[in-house]
């Protein structure tokens, strides 16, 4: 069934269809037609025929009645008998006499002459009789005739009679001829309709194998073009369409080779990803239990050491090792930082030596337990103050420095600063950390910067760090609209450069300037006189912060979790607030809300979350919380975080100036311990005495290590470094300098 | 009809009365008009002298022509207008014609009778005209032209008792009906060896079968009559006589007689190949050989001769004419299937002779 619909269904058959059916149709409805009128035609011949022939024999036998001849009448008569169908004659007179009978005539069929019905042809058996009146019409033979014209006189009737059997002989004959004729004519017109379609069809069915062809994925196969027009129209659009998906599928394959390629390149990375983040995972749980290990093994010793020296060096090495702790997990806290929402930079105006001699301050020691070189130099055309995130400057430098000092065992580490440009305040500062290490293969350069890579493992065995430091490095360049960048040689060194984009302090207001020494305050007198109110539900983290505090004079209370929080906050007076996020009962941020609220001047309150995420952070910050800080905490950062906040609101300038120098140890007590070690110095220098130098040597840069004066320290390291190669004289002049320093120093500082 | 042709014998100019014709016309006629011929001449006589003297008296007047034409056909228009213009060209304003229609002159009867008798001579064209005019009996002469002899002597005998009394009356009448004789020798002249000669004799004619056996004897030949009524039929008295004949002549008689005789006369003579010589024109259309007859040219010429004699002698007793004038036409188609050789007309005009 199916097949026979497809056969229907298909152009050829549906073209002929088209053209025989109409054709058949046409051919039936005319050959009804001929066949009819045909009969029509043989009928009213034969009615002519008869008609004429009576008509004939009428006016010819208009003697022989007159004369009643019969023998005439019967000549005549015969004579219409040889008149095909003519198979008999009669004749009547006038007295309606049958006076001659001719051939086969029955004289009843005829009807009586004279008769209504007489004179029309009648049909009776098969036989048609035709009747005609024989009159006789005198003419008139006079030239001048004057009467009337002669009436005609009836001599008689003929009556004619036919068969119809020829009649029905041609009109089967006629039948026949139609319809061979009409059959002929059909087969012709299929024939016809046949070659025409097949023109027709043929190419339409070669452009269907060449789209089946094509469907099935050969696009070589073009189509012939010919046939109608419609057809190579068609031909031709499949062609270009077949080449335009041909080239469209070349174009798509190598797209896709690119693309495979391409993601082929991206899982190599990813995996290298994944193996550098399982390596880095690796790797941070051995630096991270190493330490912790240290700390827990020395906990345990200190817990049985009686020893006061041993019990002092594992208080030392627990100290260390927290602190390792601490700045991997900083790093980690800052990388993520980056990740998740990038840095914000504060814009404060700030001294670039002061920060950069801090810096210097803090790597001295590494360095010099090394032996190395540590000196830093800013370029003259640096403007003095700057407005910027000195923080962030800071902690790329350091982060360079640490490297540098890391990964380099004997020689230098220099921090060089310039300036390129200083464009209406706009200033661009290009900062370097250039040391004598061991180099890094040129091949390992292009994934320094990425985070949790390293040179190589091994190096991170041996050197230890997260390797995020770079990362978090290339993060703040970026931020600060600048680029970082590495130049190394194997065993020669390396030179990590970076940009940043910095605005100029044109009218340096000391009063607003934030100096590297205001971080460093007097314990015990930043926070003297300030009620902190501690809300933290861990007993441990609480004491911390206690003894912290006290450290730096505050008085503390305590709260378990936000619902003590908000009581004691309402009855006491508190200067600030340290506000646990999660804790029980009332969680930080409700609790926060809720003392907001309460009172109208509420005190500031600092926020502390491990919760770095950005929805954590807007949460804390709708709650009014004036800082947040992240666990663990910095001391400095919550030292200076509290100071700040307490002043804003108690209006109470904030304690500044306040160095550790001014605090601790009064000025002329340090100014002799220097001075006197200087006096060692000179003259262990003028004896030529050697011996005790570098110990003396070694007091100064604990002494100005100790109190911050990183200049200082800087001139000693340098004088270390320099002195065996120089003369007494040189020396001492080296000396005197130090000397001078000193004193331009303790009188320029501000003393509180 | 290509094959008929036509020779009018037209005279130059028109002479008086010819007494051949009269002759000839009392021997085509009756007895009884032959009998009345002595009475008629002398009554001339005076007539004439009466008439003389009236020309001469009124010979500076204009005289009144009142034409009577059965019908405006072609035919009846020829005659009247050649002769209204012989009238004008031989007598210029002597004649004042007046013309009447026989169809629409019925109606006004009273005009008509206030014409004829202010007319001093009324020409009557066609039988119908004749008997209209009749009717009247004016007290004018009479001049009726194209008229069989059978309709004139019945007509005569309507209106004036007989043919004599018309004449008396001062009725005139110019035959159109050719002399046998002339058909007779025309006959012999066509078949020089015809010797028998079929003779149709209807009612009118049978009297007349003595002076026609005389005329078709002197043209050579020997007569053989056939004589039909009104009741006969035609064929079965025709064949046996045409069958057995050289020419056929059908003698006209009244209407009815030459109606039915003529088509089985011509049917027979294809039939037996026997030549007819016919009468009329129409005649010779049919079938006849030949015709010897009366054109409308010949009428009128011989009309306006009789009226300028008329007018002269106006008292004068009237005068049935034969014709003066005469056509002779062919059938060639008929010649040729009879296979009978023709020569020029003129040849047969010669050895006929007349006008």
């Amino acid at each position: 069934m199916t097949q026979r619909k497809r056969q229907f269904s298909s152009i050829h058959s549906r073209l002929l269809i088209t053209s025989l059916l109409p054709l058949t149709l046409l051919c039936i409805v005319l050959a009804s037609y001929m066949i009819s009128s045909q009969r029509a035609v043989l009928l009213a011949n034969l009615h002519n025929t008869g008609s004429v022939a009576a008509q004939q024999i009428a006016a010819n036998a208009e003697f022989a009645l007159y004369s009643n001849n019969q023998q005439m009448l019967t000549d005549l008569g015969e004579s219409v008998l040889d008149i095909p169908a003519v198979n008999g004659l009669l004749f009547y007179n006038a007295s309606q006499r049958s006076s001659v009978a001719i051939g086969e005539l029955d004289a009843k069929a005829v009807g009586i002459p004279g008769s209504n019905e007489f004179g029309r042809p009648r049909f009776v058996d098969h036989n048609w009789y035709y009747y005609s009146r024989v009159t006789l019409t005198p003419p008139a033979l006079e030239d001048y005739d004057e009467g009337q014209a002669p009436r005609p006189e009836v001599l008689g009737w003929v009556v004619v009679s036919l068969t119809d059997k020829i009649l029905e002989q041609q009109y089967r004959e006629g039948i026949f001829a139609i319809l061979l004729v009409s059959t002929l004519g059909l087969l012709v017109a299929a024939w016809l309709s046949m070659r025409i379609g097949r023109s027709i069809s043929r190419p339409v069915e070669s452009l269907t194998e060449v789209v089946e062809s094509m469907e099935a994925g050969n696009l070589t196969n073009l189509a012939v073009e010919n046939g109608p027009v419609e057809v190579r129209k068609l031909a031709s659009g499949i062609n270009q369409l077949a080449t335009s998906v041909r080239q469209s599928n070349v174009r798509m394959q190598s797209e896709v080779a690119r693309a495979t390629a391409q993601l082929q390149i991206t899982l190599i990375e990813l995996e290298e990803a994944m193996e550098a983040q399982d390596q880095f995972l690796a790797r941070m749980s051995h630096e991270l239990r190493t330490p912790l290990t240290a700390v827990i093994g020395f906990s345990k010793l200190l817990s049985i050491e009686i020893d006061p020296a041993k019990r002092e060096e594992n208080l030392r090495i627990i100290g260390m090792s927290s602190s390792m702790l601490l700045t991997m997990i900083d790093d980690i806290l800052e990388f993520s930082k980056a990740r998740v929402g990038g840095f914000t930079l504060e814009k404060i105006s700030f001294y670039i030596k002061s920060w950069i001699a801090d810096v210097m301050a803090i790597h001295r020691q590494r360095a010099e337990v090394k032996g190395l070189t540590l000196s830093y130099s800013i370029a003259s055309d640096v403007p003095r103050a700057l407005v910027g995130d000195p923080v962030r400057f800071t902690q790329v430098i350091s982060n360079l420095l640490s490297n540098a000092i890391k990964f380099t065992d004997a020689g230098s580490v220099k921090v060089d600063i310039r300036c390129l440009s200083n464009i209406g305040g706009k200033v661009t500062l290009e900062c370097s950390v250039a040391d004598t290490g061991k180099g890094i293969e040129e091949s390992k350069i292009p994934t320094l910067f990425d985070p949790f890579s390293q040179e190589d493992t091994s190096i991170n065995r041996r050197f230890g760090g997260t390797g995020l430091g770079l990362s978090i490095c290339k993060n703040l360049v970026h931020v600060m609209g600048g680029e970082i960048t590495v130049h190394s040689k194997v065993d020669e060194g390396s030179v990590f450069s970076f940009t940043c984009e910095l605005t100029e302090n044109a009218i340096p207001n000391s009063e607003t300037l934030v100096g590297a020494s205001t971080h460093r305050r007097s314990a015990d007198q930043v926070l003297d006189g300030v009620t902190i109110l501690i809300a933290e539900d861990n007993a441990f983290n609480q004491k911390l912060l206690v003894r912290l505090l006290k450290s730096y004079g505050a008085s503390c209370l305590t709260a378990n979790n936000g619902q003590e929080a908000i009581e004691i906050a309402s009855k006491l007076h508190v200067d600030a607030i340290l506000m646990d996020i999660h804790m029980p009962v009332i969680d930080g941020v409700a609790a926060s809300e809720t003392i907001i609220q309460q009172s109208g001047e509420s005190p500031p309150i600092i926020a502390l979350t491990a919760d770095v995420t950005m929805a954590e952070r807007e949460r804390i910050t709708k709650a009014g919380a004036a800082r947040l800080l992240l666990k663990p905490v910095n001391e400095n950062e919550l030292i200076n975080a509290l100071t700040s906040v307490v002043a804003s609101y108690s209006n109470k300038p904030a304690p500044k100036g306040a160095g550790l120098l001014s605090t601790v140890v009064p000025v002329e007590e340090l100014k002799r311990a220097l001075y006197g070690s200087l006096d060692r110095l000179e003259e262990q220098l003028r004896n030529n005495e050697n011996a005790s130098l570098r110990e003396i040597i070694h007091d100064l840069m604990g002494l100005s290590g100790l109190y911050g004066m990183t200049e200082l320290r800087d001139m000693v390291m340098a004088f270390r470094a320099d002195y065996s190669s120089l003369n007494a004289e040189k020396n001492l002049i080296r000396v005197k300098q130090i000397r001078e320093h000193i004193e331009n120093f303790l009188v320029t500082e501000p003393q509180n | 009809m290509s094959g008929i042709s036509s020779n009018s014998y037209l005279p130059s100019r028109i002479k008086g009365f010819g007494k051949q014709h009269s002759r000839e016309y009392g021997r085509g006629y009756s007895k009884e008009l032959t009998a009345a011929r002595p009475r008629l001449g002398w009554l001339s006589c005076v007539l004439f002298a009466v008439s003389m003297l009236c020309v001469f008296d009124t010979s500076a007047d204009t005289r009144n022509l009142l034409f009577f034409v059965s019908k405006p056909a072609t035919d009846y228009l020829e005659v009247l207008n050649t002769v209204k213009q012989g009238l004008e060209e031989q007598f210029p304003g002597q004649y004042h014609t007046t013309v009447e229609f026989i169809s629409r002159d019925k109606s006004s009867a009273g005009e008509i009778q206030g014409e004829i008798e202010s007319a001093d001579l009324i020409v009557t064209i066609g039988t119908a005209a004749a008997d209209t005019a009749y009717q009247y009996q004016p007290n004018v002469p009479i001049l009726s032209a194209l008229i069989t002899e059978s309709s004139f002597i019945a007509l005569a005998g309507k209106y004036y008792g007989s043919v004599e009394q018309a004449l008396a009356r001062r009725v005139s009448s110019i035959s159109i009906d050719q002399p046998t004789s002339r058909s007779a020798r025309l006959a012999k002249l066509l078949l020089p060896a015809a010797k028998k000669v079929g003779v149709m004799l209807g009612p009118s004619a049978v009297g007349r079968q003595t002076e026609l056996t005389d005329i078709i004897s002197a043209a050579g030949m020997q007569p053989q009559f056939v004589r039909i009524g009104a009741r006969d039929n035609p064929i079965h008295k025709i064949e046996p006589v045409l069958r057995d004949s050289d020419v056929f002549i059908p003698v006209p008689d009244s209407r009815l007689i030459n109606l039915a005789t003529a088509k089985w006369i011509l049917h027979l003579s294809y039939r037996h190949k026997v030549p007819v010589i016919a009468f009329s024109r129409t005649y010779l259309k049919a079938g006849a050989l030949a015709a010897i007859y009366s054109s409308p040219e010949n009428v009128a010429m011989q009309t306006l001769e009789l009226i300028a004699e008329t007018a002269d002698s106006p008292d004068r007793a009237g005068r049935a004419y034969t014709p003066k004038y005469y056509s002779i036409h062919f059938n060639y188609s008929v010649a040729a299937t009879l296979n009978v050789p023709l020569r020029k007309e003129k040849f047969y005009r010669q050895r006929l002779g007349g006008e």
